[in-house]
């Protein structure tokens, strides 16, 4: 008689409240001592076997007290996910008890200012180095009306050798604080040329059409998902920087938890190589060079292909495609593909937190990133995140930092399974960063101010895909023109486009200070406004008219600029002008402990 | 999808076991029970051919009811704190964003884990995913 299979529901754990069944939990805890308890077991015989190895006695008790704090960390975030209040509290007052005692430091409080969707747009792709496909739908593509209308019309002018003054453009000023990105300034130049883009346009672009430019100039190198690389990104760039200068501490964390050689060997190679950490294969390489060969007797590879100790990853996808690759995969005893821990790079501290970092470059450097064990101890950073958005202006957030600013690998709360490293004292880092400040001071200062640009209109377009009530007003007065010279019937000589006076200095003089500051952006934009509203009452009061007072126009223009000037010398006044640029972290740890 | 779903499933390292149909049910009513809103059925089926994804700090949530196991789709949820409820899921995450499934627009949205602010709307499921995978 064949017998039902009966299936239990797998979630019965979860009561209706959140609570995690305490029956159940009880049966787990018994299974789990029984598991620890062979493991134990295993790794005394391990322990007694590798007697000559680099382990010592110190480092077996060290293990144990890591996988214990391992449990107690993943038994506390369970518990502070719970949907009882009550014990999701307990279990949030309980982990923030533990902090301290980890090297961890719980902020409540932090002013946190929101950056731009346009600004979290450049810094994911100065971190990842890849572009997405952009979205062509109308109505929910982020580029400008005035891009999309260009870019998406079969007619365009032939420019003869145009120049385009990226000076003129807020949007790649800001791609332009990022190093990556001006490296690539001479391809983006070639591609707007090729996309035959007036120049009179580069001022209205914004980040999602330079994204579009840059998607198309490396549009031969798109990968299966249809995104492409346009340079190695932080990232990346971070792993290798960090396997260069740690490689045998790394080694070593490695072999404290029992991963095997083989895969250390492979997952080295790989952040080496490409900077990453998944994606390891790991194979033998005499079994993979017998298949090949086969491959080549049967015709499936061409005569001429080069068979060498060193497979080629075209070679290796290839086996892959043939289904293959579990005939060269190495496993471990179980029979297993051997694996590892899972990494991922954590921000230490987020853009403008407090006020810091207020280069959006700052966010992607190496000092300010940490390679780490994802579960549970990046769960465990973010664990108590907390923003509250208060007044619709306002921001605060709650979150957990490190306390040590030279953490650059955490795999666990011991110091042995961590690793540190003084970015302040790395040449190569920090001839990187003061060569990127110098640069910002000496180009982003010296951009002449120049007519505003109606930034309702942009963020309209861009955001809505609406027109904005002062678009809808404009386009009223312009039909009930059109209307009325209908009726008249006159020739009425075109008038030119009256260009707004350049009364108020654009946002890129305010971004291109020379030194690192606490800038308010929100205090900055308010200043803009009540400037913009002291004009409009002069030109009212006064019937200033720019044609026929240019002169008082500019003295009033010259009055703002100095009053900011006069404001900005008062705030660097107030700042260290002798700090190194390379203590980001460092600063913000010392203001959080005043 | 079913092509981005089985090359997602080979790159993976371990042998990652698909989801019985059942445990896909008794996820759904896992959500419903805790006042999650339900899976939408592009990622059901999507979960079918490849039971999530992990890799380079970017993660797609899949069956895995083992207590505390952070990679299930019920347990993430339950520890993102306001950002799922009765009609958003979260189905993924990248060190920046969460992928966000809204059931009132029926669209699929990219978050800032920061600030909530939603960065990008797709209404295709794959597009959305291709998004969040920063491979």
């Amino acid at each position: 008689m064949a017998s039902k299979r009966h299936y239990t529901d797998p979630y019965e754990y979860l009561r209706d409240d959140g609570e995690v069944n305490p029956v159940i939990t009880i049966l787990d805890a018994l299974k789990q001592k029984e598991q620890d308890s062979k493991q134990i077991q295993e790794t005394e015989q391990e322990a007694t076997l590798e007697i000559e190895k680099a382990t010592t006695p110190v480092d077996n008790t060290i293990e144990s007290q890591e996988k214990e704090y391992e449990t107690l960390i993943k038994d506390l975030l369970s518990r502070s996910n719970s949907d009882n209040e009550h014990t999701r509290e307990t279990a949030r007052n309980e982990l923030k008890e533990y902090l301290s005692g980890w090297g961890l430091k719980y902020v409540n409080n932090i002013k946190y200012y929101p950056l731009s969707r346009e600004e979290k747009h450049i810094i994911r792709m100065d971190y990842y180095g890849t572009i997405d496909e952009p979205i062509k739908i109308p109505g929910r593509s982020k580029s400008t009306s005035a891009y999309l209308a260009f870019i998406n019309s079969p007619y365009k002018e032939k420019l003869d050798n145009p120049q385009y003054d990226l000076d003129s453009s807020p949007a790649w000023n800001k791609f332009r604080q990022f190093p990556r990105f001006r490296k690539i300034e001479k391809q983006m130049l070639e591609q707007l040329k090729a996309e035959k883009v007036p120049p009179h346009l580069i001022p209205q672009m914004n980040a999602y059409d330079y994204a579009d430019i840059l998607y198309r100039a490396f549009k031969d190198t798109a990968d299966e998902y249809g995104k492409v690389r346009i340079f190695n990104g932080a990232r990346r760039s971070f792993v290798k920087d960090f396997i260069r200068n740690n490689e045998p501490q790394f080694r070593q964390y490695l072999k404290r938890i029992r991963v095997d050689d083989r895969y250390t060997e492979a997952l080295i190679e790989m952040m080496q190589k490409k900077g990453i950490t998944t994606d390891i294969d790991v194979f033998d390489k005499q079994k993979a060079i017998l298949l090949l060969e086969k491959y080549k007797e049967d015709n499936l590879l061409p005569p001429e292909e080069e068979i060498s100790e060193k497979i080629s990853s075209k070679q290796l996808e290839f086996i892959k495609y043939r289904g293959d690759y579990g005939k060269i995969a190495l496993l471990d005893e179980k029979g297993k593909p051997l694996s590892g821990p899972t990494f991922t790079v954590h921000h230490k501290i987020a853009v403008k937190d407090g006020g810091e970092a207020t280069y959006l470059a700052d966010v992607n450097h190496f000092e300010n990133l940490c390679l780490m064990v994802d579960e549970p101890y990046h769960r465990l950073m973010h664990s108590l995140d907390k923003t509250e958005i208060s007044n619709f202006r306002e921001a605060y957030k709650a979150r957990i930092y490190m306390q040590n600013p030279h953490i650059i690998f955490w795999g666990g709360i011991s110091q042995d399974y961590q690793i540190h490293y003084d970015y302040s004292q790395d040449e190569r880092s920090l001839r990187l960063m003061e060569n990127n400040y110098k640069w910002i001071a000496e180009h982003l200062s010296n951009i002449k101010p120049l007519p505003d640009i109606d930034t309702e209109k942009q963020n309209g377009v861009v955001y809505n895909n609406k027109q904005s009530r002062k678009q809808k007003k404009q386009q009223q007065k312009q039909q009930e023109q059109q209307n009325t010279e209908k009726k008249t019937k006159k020739r009425i000589p075109n008038k030119k486009k009256k260009t707004e006076d350049a009364t108020i200095i654009q946002d890129i003089s305010q971004e291109a200070l020379p030194q690192r500051q606490k800038a308010d952006n929100r205090k900055a934009r308010i200043f803009k406004e009540l400037k913009q509203a002291y004009i409009q009452k002069r030109q009212e009061k006064y019937q200033i008219n720019p044609k026929n007072n240019p002169r008082k126009v500019a003295k009033i223009q010259e009055l703002i600029a100095a009053l900011y000037q006069a404001k900005k010398r008062e705030e660097e006044a107030k700042t260290n002008k002798d700090k190194l640029p390379a203590v980001i972290y460092k600063d913000f740890l010392e203001s959080l402990n005043r | 999808m079913k092509e981005l779903a089985q090359r997602l499933s080979k790159r993976q390292n371990e042998s990652k076991r698909l989801p019985d149909l059942s445990f896909l049910i008794y996820a759904n009513k896992a959500l419903e029970r805790l006042h999650y809103c339900g899976l939408p059925q592009a990622y059901a089926e999507f979960l079918k051919e490849c039971n999530g994804f992990q890799g380079e700090g970017c993660r797609l949530y899949g069956i895995y009811p083992e207590q505390g196991n952070f990679n299930d789709i019920v347990n993430a949820n339950r520890g993102s704190g306001d950002f799922s409820n009765k009609t958003r899921i979260i189905l993924g995450e990248n060190e920046f964003d969460y992928l966000l499934y809204d059931k009132a627009k029926e669209e699929y949205q990219i978050i800032d884990k920061n600030d909530k602010e939603v960065l990008e709307e797709y209404n295709d499921l794959e597009e959305a995913i291709i998004h969040i995978l920063k491979l």
